[in-house]
């Protein structure tokens, strides 16, 4: 009788523990308004964590930490972007003139190469790549650059959720957390919390270095565009950083749009601006990569390509930035589970 | 002016009223108080008799003391099994628990030791980076632990580095003690196993 009532009881808290967790992360996905500025709050949360460190270290009030920390927030994040937003939707305008430029230059050099087909090989081309290009640039162009002011626009409506989610992770996060470690039950406490930690301190770690690699690339690339007097500057520095978040693909990625801007204008400055994007490549992959981020993934190049694609086809560009520190936190796991089960002689 | 006559003073005049009650001076004379309930019976003031956390101070525990997860196990309900990944450094805060253990029998568990209140396992949890639990810890009755983990290590060093040191200082006492333990048993058994041998060697001749 005894027996059972334990059983019973340790079922109960099983059952409570799982119902608990479904339903919190069924509420955050289904409010998507609070979950992408909650996410956005729990990242920062997870990168300023070693200031957060140095201040209890210090002493200070928590509570006067927290407005600090979103002065600065306000200050480091929303100020730019405040300032950012009218030069950005200038460069975009400019781009809507600036596309069908492009469209007509790709087609006569497509007609050009046509032409040369025919004369050598006597072969005519049938097929029209450039409208299936076009088609896709002008969709992937809109979304992207059109919309991104829009975005930015968005991200001020952030700006006040997001600093307001900030406080509250950063005065009581650590209590909240204690007491969803409560409910844990006992036979799995130890491992879910440890999985818990190891996740936060991947992706904090991952998301920040991700951010600082970014922000320098961008910086290089925005500076000496500038420099250059090349056009569409700030759009370019800007896409570049944003593509560089992709592994491998991602600088290429973020040269194409500076090429064809180059080939469009005829621009003097295309060797400059391509020996540019070599240099500011060179600088994530010697200095920043290897410092930053490689410590923090160890991950097979394979996992990391297919990780990114899966990643962009779930949840696009969010989904790309995500998907390695969660691929990286999923091996943790997995080599975890399988040393548990397997490479254990003396589990019984 | 006596203090009777300075509160009388103001209770005569009315002024005693107005003057804010001073939450935190009452509180810490209520916390100080030998006969308050949650000096006598709080966590912090466990962690004062525990024998390997001598070298903290009593803000130190009180600090470490907010790293700690209390957690309640019902009689014969395992904390954790000999040989799974092990996460967490546990201190008995009331309640017995049994140490057992079955590499020498070939799986069936064989009690090695009975702690109680005051004692502490799992220390090598929190050094090792990949702890395996060499013995199984099971809860003989009604047993309340409290728990800390690696990560609540790896948040205490950063947040308070001093007091994680100190804590690291304990378990290392707590290993090394242990360590003496197993060396002082190892040279035992050998004895024994010296006197054994020198019998049969004398019955074989």
């Amino acid at each position: 009788m005894d027996q059972s009532k334990k059983l019973n009881n340790r079922l109960l808290k099983n059952i409570f523990f799982f119902t608990i967790t479904a339903t919190m992360a069924v509420v955050l996905f289904a409010l998507p308004r609070i979950f992408i500025p909650f996410g956005i709050a729990y990242i920062l949360s997870l990168m300023v964590r070693p200031l957060v460190n140095v201040f209890y270290s210090s002493n200070i009030q928590k509570k006067t930490f927290a407005v600090l920390l979103t002065v600065l927030f306000i200050f480091a994040f929303i100020y730019p972007v405040v300032s950012g937003v009218s030069s950005i939707g200038e460069e975009a305008h400019k781009l809507e003139f600036y596309l069908p430029r492009a469209e007509s230059y790709l087609r006569q050099q497509y007609l050009e190469f046509k032409d040369m087909v025919f004369q050598r090989l006597n072969y005519e081309i049938k097929m029209n790549p450039v409208d299936e290009l076009v088609r896709i640039g002008q969709e992937y162009t809109q979304s992207l650059f059109v919309y991104l002011p829009k975005l930015l626009g968005s991200l001020l409506e952030w700006g006040l959720i997001i600093p307001l989610f900030l406080i509250f992770i950063l005065k009581d996060g650590r209590k909240l957390r204690f007491s969803y470690i409560k409910i844990i039950p006992n036979h799995m406490v130890e491992k879910t919390y440890y999985f818990f930690h190891q996740f936060n301190t991947k992706f904090g770690d991952y998301i920040f270095a991700k951010f600082v690699e970014a922000a320098i690339v961008g910086t290089v690339i925005t500076t000496g565009l500038l420099i250059i007097e090349f056009p569409f500057a700030l759009l370019l520095g800007l896409f570049a950083a944003i593509t560089n978040i992709l592994p491998y693909i991602g600088p290429l990625l973020g040269f194409v749009p500076a090429l064809i801007v180059g080939l469009v204008d005829q621009s003097p400055a295309l060797g400059q601006m391509t020996l540019l994007y070599l240099i500011a490549n060179i600088i994530d992959l010697a200095l920043v990569f290897p410092i930053l981020v490689s410590k923090i993934v160890n991950l097979h190049p394979l996992v990391v390509v297919v990780s990114v694609i899966l990643g962009s086809q779930v949840a696009g560009i969010v989904g790309m930035i995500v998907s390695i520190p969660l691929a990286a936190f999923l091996k943790l796991f997995f080599v975890e589970i399988y040393n548990e089960l397997y490479a254990n002689p003396t589990l019984k | 002016m006596s203090y009777e006559s300075e509160i009388k003073d103001k209770t005569g005049k009315d002024s005693f009223r107005n003057d804010r009650l001073n939450i935190p001076v009452l509180k810490y004379f209520w916390q100080a108080s030998p006969l308050s309930g949650t000096r006598s019976k709080g966590v912090h003031n466990f962690l004062r008799k525990v024998s390997v956390l001598d070298n903290f101070t009593d803000y130190e525990l009180r600090r470490f003391s907010k790293f700690l997860h209390l957690r309640n196990f019902h009689p014969g309900e395992k904390v954790f099994l000999e040989g799974s990944g092990g996460f967490g450094f546990y201190l008995i805060y009331s309640g017995n628990v049994d140490i057992k253990s079955g590499v020498s029998t070939g799986g069936e568990d064989q009690l090695i030791t009975t702690l109680g209140e005051g004692e502490y396992f799992g220390e090598l949890a929190l050094l090792e980076e990949r702890s395996v639990r060499n013995a199984t810890a099971q809860a003989k009755n009604q047993v309340t632990l409290l728990a800390f983990f690696k990560p609540d290590l790896d948040e205490l060093t950063e947040r308070y580095p001093v007091v994680a040191s100190k804590l690291l200082r304990s378990v290392s006492l707590i290993v090394s003690r242990r360590f003496k333990a197993v060396a002082s048993e190892l040279k035992m058994l050998k004895e024994k196993l010296k006197v054994v041998e020198s019998g049969s060697k004398q019955e074989a001749k």
